[in-house]
């Protein structure tokens, strides 16, 4: 039988197409619907990073994954150096996610310090999909760039109005209720304590990603030219940190970059003690506290340097 | 080329559509050149080893055919053992190889045999199952030898099932490329539905499951038991869908072109013992080791009488293990499936005894039960990467109860919603609940077609889109 003489054909071309309206109807209305929930959140994950992108003025900021989410106080921060601080750290997130961030933030204004949280596995390969985070965020020029990484075939999967909010449906939900708070200036402490005490190496998984590093230095360069300190931080972990690849990278940055510093508490004795740890990759809220004031005094210093250089040379802040 | 990826929602329906507009004589080209650029999306240089196995077997199908006596046995011989020993080089070597090594330094003895750096070629178990199917059949001439080259490529190749089955038969799947087959309205539907149906188990509920799985058992010894039980059950979930998601993948993919691939998963958690849940699990796989190892050795040892069968099963089994992979694990995992089946050969007549005496409201459940955690204690070594690892994961879940982990909150409660609906769909299906009631099938075209959007959106909203590979990829 001649294939157009095949009344199977035409009879599947017309239930297929009504299927496919039907499905285009639904993403369309879904989407908008979950978008317009989006605009709308009032607390949680979305609300804050909404917020970190959109409407922040603070003048200090620190932006990167869960070690920048949970270890970072803004108290400890606002209390010590008079100066308004956010917390734009996320859960799960890369450094693409801090570079966009930033990037956006820079767009509206200009920030007087900025702390960059760097993992101990920063730079490894980046995963499809890690940046799901900011699909929400697709219109957004300062943002877009970044998602051509989230991988292959974004623009054509953008076209679904769903795709952008998924598996987002229990935080829009949680998001609408401007009571359930759980930060602090986007800080979010852990509460937890861990019971072992033997410190399990921690080593990097596979290969570098020279897109992760070359986006950082973009990053560190522009906010090089717009002479804002930057503090980038591997902070403390409860393990036996056996990594160089995401230290040379940083303390490469630190020589490459005047405005940039690197502290680095990896390793560090002072920081073994299990009873400061959630888990053993995060501070829990007593050990955020007490590494926030180390790193608030840190920028206090710095900040005396740069007053007395200031009146006496025009040495950058941080060199 | 996944399934699951974008390159393949591209590239089935150029496929699917250049099928039916080319001419019958054409077809096994069309769709032997789109298998082969299928395959080489993994490691193209991999095609050549399954170009040459199929060359071997292809010309000693048509030899074993022409052959008489001793010449017979001998092409057969010829054609399993070049075929096995692809297999043994990539897949098995290294595990023989170490494993001697080890008994070597126990005895003191100087033993040195440096370890293969190759990776597995793609689904190489299962196609060479495939193969070794074809030729014990043109032995036992059940199937005439296959003259034409580019069809046998084809049987071996068939994109759908080529890199994670079903493992086919070619009485079933051989006639098939030969039959015009017209575009068919109810194949074509039904087709895509299996292949919705595959894609929500994959994406939504085994992906989903994955990451709470991956989180516990990557970091065992940082959970306590009650953390690793659920972990456990959730990944005999998560196995089951990923991998009847595969197979409902290329069911409905070979089915919209009008080819029938054999069923491969029939609701398996719904088995009232071990025996019947590995009749309705990897059937294509238990089918196989059925007619070409559990028979035959049964039929050698028949002198054994009963011990004949258990004997044949503890050898399918712990094959069939290995089959999985080359590790312990997946021969302990083997073996004590193997002696569940023994264990219910003993105790035949004692449970249908406590059958008939216990209400079935309550035996039929209990059986689904205990025949499910016995699933799930055996893949406590299939899950884990070695038997220390296991016997350890096993020791805290029977005597180390702790706080249970949750993770990230909502990736608990989608896991548990859909495993729910999944259990849901499949108890009415089973039990012909509702008088079979069937979104899918439904004879009100509004719900017929309304499910087909909602899985859609489901997959869309749901779905956890990583690019994951399918777990029996691996094999």
């Amino acid at each position: 039988m001649m294939i157009a003489n095949n009344p199977d054909i035409f009879k599947f071309i017309k239930s297929f197409l009504v299927i496919l309206l039907a499905i285009l109807l639904c993403d369309w209305l879904l989407g908008n619907a979950l978008g317009y929930l989006y605009s709308k959140q009032q607390s949680g994950v979305l609300y804050r990073t909404s917020y970190a992108i959109d409407s922040t003025k603070a003048d200090y900021l620190v932006v990167g994954a869960s070690r920048a989410n949970h270890h970072y106080d803004p108290r400890v921060f606002e209390s010590s150096i008079h100066s308004s601080f956010y917390n734009c750290g996320r859960d799960k997130q890369s450094i693409f996610y801090s570079c966009a961030v930033i990037s956006s933030i820079l767009n509206r204004y200009t920030p007087k310090y900025v702390i960059i949280e760097i993992k101990p596995d920063e730079f490894s390969q980046f995963e499809e999909g890690e940046l799901a985070t900011l699909l929400p965020y697709y219109n957004n020029n300062a943002v877009k760039p970044y998602l051509k990484y989230n991988g292959k075939f974004q623009q054509v999967k953008m076209l679904s109005h769903i795709y952008p909010y998924n598996s987002l449906i229990t935080n829009l939900l949680v998001g609408l209720d401007r009571n359930w708070i759980e930060d602090y200036k986007g800080y979010v402490p852990k509460t937890s304590v861990i019971s072992n005490t033997k410190l399990e190496p921690l080593k990097e998984k596979g290969a570098t990603d020279s897109l992760k590093v070359k986006e950082l230095y973009n990053l560190l360069g522009r906010l090089n030219n717009k002479n804002i300190p930057t503090l980038l931080v591997i902070s403390p972990m409860h393990y036996k940190y056996v990594n160089s690849v995401t230290t040379s990278i940083c303390q490469q940055a630190d020589e490459k970059f005047s405005n940039t510093a690197f502290l680095n508490f990896a390793n560090n004795k002072s920081w073994i003690d299990n009873k400061l740890y959630s888990d053993d990759y995060h501070l829990n809220v007593n050990g955020a506290r007490l590494f926030s004031k180390q790193i608030a005094e840190y920028i206090n210093q710095q900040n005396k340097h740069f007053e007395i250089a200031n009146q006496t040379t025009s040495s950058p802040p941080l060199r | 080329m996944l399934f699951n990826s974008f390159n393949f929602l591209v590239f089935f329906p150029i496929v699917t559509v250049l099928y039916f507009l080319l001419p019958h004589k054409f077809r096994w080209i069309h769709l032997l050149l789109a298998s082969c650029i299928f395959y080489c999306f993994f490691i193209p240089v991999y095609i050549l080893i399954l170009i040459v196995t199929i060359i071997i077997d292809y010309y000693a199908g048509i030899r074993i055919e022409q052959a008489q006596g001793k010449a017979r046995k001998a092409w057969l011989l010829f054609s399993i053992i070049s075929t096995c020993l692809v297999l043994f080089v990539f897949k098995y070597f290294n595990f023989v190889n170490s494993n001697i090594n080890e008994v070597a330094s126990f005895l003191d003895l100087h033993y040195s045999l440096p370890l293969l750096h190759i990776i597995l070629p793609i689904g190489l178990s299962f196609h060479t199952f495939q193969s070794l199917s074809y030729v014990i059949e043109v032995y036992w001439g059940n199937q005439k030898a296959e003259k034409d080259f580019g069809i046998y490529s084809l049987y071996v190749m068939f994109y759908p099932q080529l890199v994670a089955g079903p493992i086919e038969r070619p009485q079933n799947l051989l006639h098939q490329f030969y039959e015009k087959h017209e575009f068919n309205y109810n194949d074509a539907t039904a087709g895509l539905k299996k292949m919705a149906w595959g894609l929500f188990k994959k994406v939504v509920i085994a992906d989903r499951l994955s990451i709470y799985v991956n989180a516990v058992y990557n970091n065992h010894d940082k959970h306590n038991g009650t953390s690793l039980l659920i972990a456990t059950i959730l990944f005999a979930f998560q196995i089951y869908c990923d991998f009847s998601g595969y197979s409902d993948l290329a069911i409905g993919a070979a089915r919209t072109m009008g080819f029938k691939l054999m069923t491969n998963f029939n609701m398996p958690f719904q088995s009232r013992s071990i025996t019947e849940f590995w009749r309705r699990w990897h059937i294509s796989l238990s089918t196989w080791f059925n007619d070409y190892l559990f028979t035959p050795i049964i039929f050698a040892k028949r002198h054994w009488g009963k011990y004949a069968v258990m004997f044949a099963v503890l050898v399918t089994f712990s094959v069939s293990g290995l089959w999985h992979g080359a590790n312990w694990t997946y021969i302990v995992w083997g073996l004590l499936n193997g002696l569940g089946i023994v264990y219910e050969l003993l105790t035949k007549k004692f449970r249908k005894k406590l059958s008939k005496n216990t209400p079935k409201f309550i035996y039929d459940p209990l059986s689904i039960i205990l025949t499910f955690l016995f699933a799930c204690f055996t893949w406590v070594f299939f899950r884990a990467p070695d038997l220390h690892t296991s016997v350890s994961i096993l020791h805290k879940i029977f005597l180390e109860p702790g706080s249970l982990f949750i993770g990230e909150r909502k990736n608990m409660i989608f896991s548990l919603f859909f495993i729910a609906l999944l259990i849901v769909v499949e108890v009415i299906s089973e039990y012909k609940l509702f008088n079979g009631f069937s979104v899918f099938n439904n004879s009100n075209i509004l719900i017929r077609r309304l499910s087909y959007v909602m899985i859609v959106i489901a997959i869309l909203e749901f779905g956890v889109f990583d690019n994951s590979q399918f777990i029996y990829f691996q094999f």
